[in-house]
């Protein structure tokens, strides 16, 4: 059995050091397990701590509503081949973010993460899950659905208001 | 110069998709020079047999994630072709707003994404972060003010929603148009300094003469939403014999079917329409194309990315003139259509044959529907700009190689990336691109 949520993610996935932090979800629901990031986003609940934003599949343009939102912290959750096993999750440093995107004509996600350093200084971050298929078909398959509803609910657990 | 040289880029990146660029020189001599297509079809002619009319827009638009408006457009063309249902003045004015921002929004992207790296001297868009901040930045602006305009006017930024057959299920109030002309209009300071950064940009020279082909008509308006086939070479035909244009024909080495009209091949695109119909540019966009030294026929296939600069310049100064008659007219709401496949029966449906022609940002679009007397859809067919330029981005790579061959092999190698960079292929749409393999010079 996998184990979706190892310790030190799970404790890097807290509010503490961090008083605000902004998940960024990425992702198309249309192309199967690339859908986890807008999946998860839908089940993450916005707190005092934690702000919530769906970036689809144009992370580019979330940029000044992101920036706006004043984070210490970014994370940016989305699909990743790294070969791991189907729904592994990797915690990646801002330094490493892939810069592979689907389509050619998408901005890569490294230009919208710097930008982002740039402009609030927050640490930035990054986690990918390894999907199992990016076909176009919709749904999740069972490994990285449960892989997601592991963050959801540790997420939710750890950010939320007292 | 050695004359045998093997060369084996693994995948040429700044074009969408997957291919293979095969040249083969040996003592000198180009034997062979060639453009592998690999992708599978995608069957999307077949998926649309069967379905209502209604619904073919929502499908097709789906070909791709880059010009779905045009797709939308062409097939909600095509369906009411079929039908015989004449739009209002009202919906081909909004129709047009919609494709002029999709055209900008396409050609940004181009500029920025897949040209700019080569002529700022970087393998791509990521390092620009670093050298060129500013204009990073300013793609990125570009690109979500495109965005948001088409976003506010059709429902989505991309796969339009309320764009359908028969018109628009949400119309536009004076609040969005406002917002509108107000993104516009913000544009305007990004396009001035994208056509500063452009002035500086230098284009390898090379040329061959091809036969453009386009939408032209015999009135002053710039065609992309209508008009009749027309060609550099005086080839002039209705939309409806579209098959007489694209001859389709199949090579063994491309899944994607090439074409042909009076010549061997023939381009279609924003250079062809620069050179078809270049003196119905938008003024600001005529002016630019002088300061540029754009004059027709320009048959340099790499300063494609020049004539997309001066339809960014048109594109947007129509875009705003459109948003100001409305602004000034009012938009009729009471034209809003139900959301539906037709189910109140308000567009009178009968059997027929339709045919969309629309200037898309790669070049001119067809879809052709048969429809039966129920509007279901018995055959479709779909040929898309990047196809039929496929035979001349080969024709043009052969004439090339000869000429660079006292050049090194990197620098081969970039010139034709940059030559096939320069048609902005769309291979998801018609097939995949490409790596680059010498098998000996």
């Amino acid at each position: 059995m996998l184990n979706l949520l190892d310790a030190s993610l799970a404790n890097f996935l807290t509010p503490k050091e961090f008083p605000r932090t902004l998940i960024i979800t990425v992702g198309n629901f249309s192309r199967a397990d690339d859908g986890v990031g807008p999946y998860i986003a839908s089940g993450l609940r916005q707190s005092s701590r934690l702000s919530v934003i769906d970036a689809g599949y144009t992370p580019e343009n979330i940029i000044d509503d992101a920036v706006k939102l004043s984070a210490q912290r970014i994370i940016f959750i989305d699909a990743a081949d790294f070969g791991g096993a189907c729904g592994e999750i990797r915690l990646i440093d801002g330094e490493h973010i892939p810069g592979v995107s689907l389509s050619t004509h998408s901005i890569p996600l490294p230009v919208v993460s710097r930008i982002l350093y740039e402009d609030t200084k927050a640490k930035i971050y990054f986690i990918g899950i390894q999907p199992k298929s990016v076909e176009y078909k919709e749904g999740l398959s069972g490994e990285v659905k449960s892989a997601a509803d592991a963050l959801i609910r540790h997420i939710n657990e750890e950010f939320k208001d007292a | 110069m050695s004359k045998n040289i093997k060369v084996n880029v693994e995948y040429l990146t700044r074009v969408e998709g997957h291919g293979n660029i095969v040249v083969n020189v040996k003592d000198g001599k180009l034997e062979e020079c060639r453009l592998d297509i690999i992708e599978s079809p995608r069957f999307f002619e077949g998926m649309l047999r069967g379905r209502s009319i209604f619904e073919a827009q929502h499908i097709t638009s789906r070909i791709c994630g880059i010009c779905a408006c045009g797709h939308t457009l062409a097939s909600i063309q095509a369906a009411e072709d079929a039908l015989g249902f004449i739009p209002s003045e009202q919906t081909i004015k909004l129709r047009k707003l919609l494709l002029h921002l999709e055209n900008l929004d396409s050609h940004i992207l181009h500029i920025y994404l897949l040209v700019a790296p080569d002529i700022l001297g970087v393998k791509s868009f990521v390092p620009l972060i670093q050298t060129h901040n500013v204009v990073v930045r300013r793609a990125l602006r570009m690109k979500k003010a495109c965005n948001d305009a088409c976003d506010i006017l059709v429902g989505r930024h991309v796969h339009p929603i309320s764009c359908i057959v028969g018109g628009f299920t949400k119309l536009p109030r004076e609040k969005e148009l406002n917002r509108m002309l107000e993104i516009l209009n913000g544009l305007r300071p990004d396009m001035e300094a994208t056509v500063e950064l452009a002035k500086t940009f230098a284009f390898p020279q090379f040329s061959r003469e091809t036969e453009y082909v386009g939408l032209v008509n015999d009135h002053g308006e710039f065609p992309m939403l209508s008009g009749e086939i027309g060609s550099t070479d005086g080839l002039r035909l209705n939309k409806k014999d579209y098959l007489k244009l694209t001859n389709e024909f199949v090579v063994s080495h491309s899944s994607a079917k090439f074409t042909k009209a009076s010549r061997q091949s023939y381009a279609v695109g924003a250079l062809a329409r620069f050179n078809l119909n270049c003196d119905k540019l938008h003024p600001q966009a005529k002016e630019l194309a002088k300061v540029l030294g754009m004059k027709p026929i320009v048959d340099n296939p790499y300063l494609n990315t020049v004539a997309q600069l001066i339809e960014c310049v048109h594109s947007l100064e129509e875009s705003i003139e459109i948003l100001q008659e409305f602004k000034t007219k009012g938009v009729d709401c009471s034209q809003e259509i139900v959301v539906g496949l037709n189910e109140k029966g308000t567009i009178p449906v009968k059997a027929g044959n339709g045919v969309g022609a629309v200037e898309v940002p790669r070049g001119i679009l067809f879809h052709n529907y048969e429809i039966d007397n129920k509007g279901k859809i018995v055959n479709a067919n779909c040929i898309i700009p990047t196809g039929q330029n496929l035979n001349n981005i080969e024709l043009d790579m052969a004439a090339l190689v000869p000429q660079i061959l006292d050049k090194s092999q990197e620098e081969i190698t970039l010139l034709m990336e940059m030559l096939v960079r320069a048609y902005d292929p769309c291979i998801s749409c018609s097939a995949h691109f490409l790596n680059v393999k010498f098998v000996g010079r």
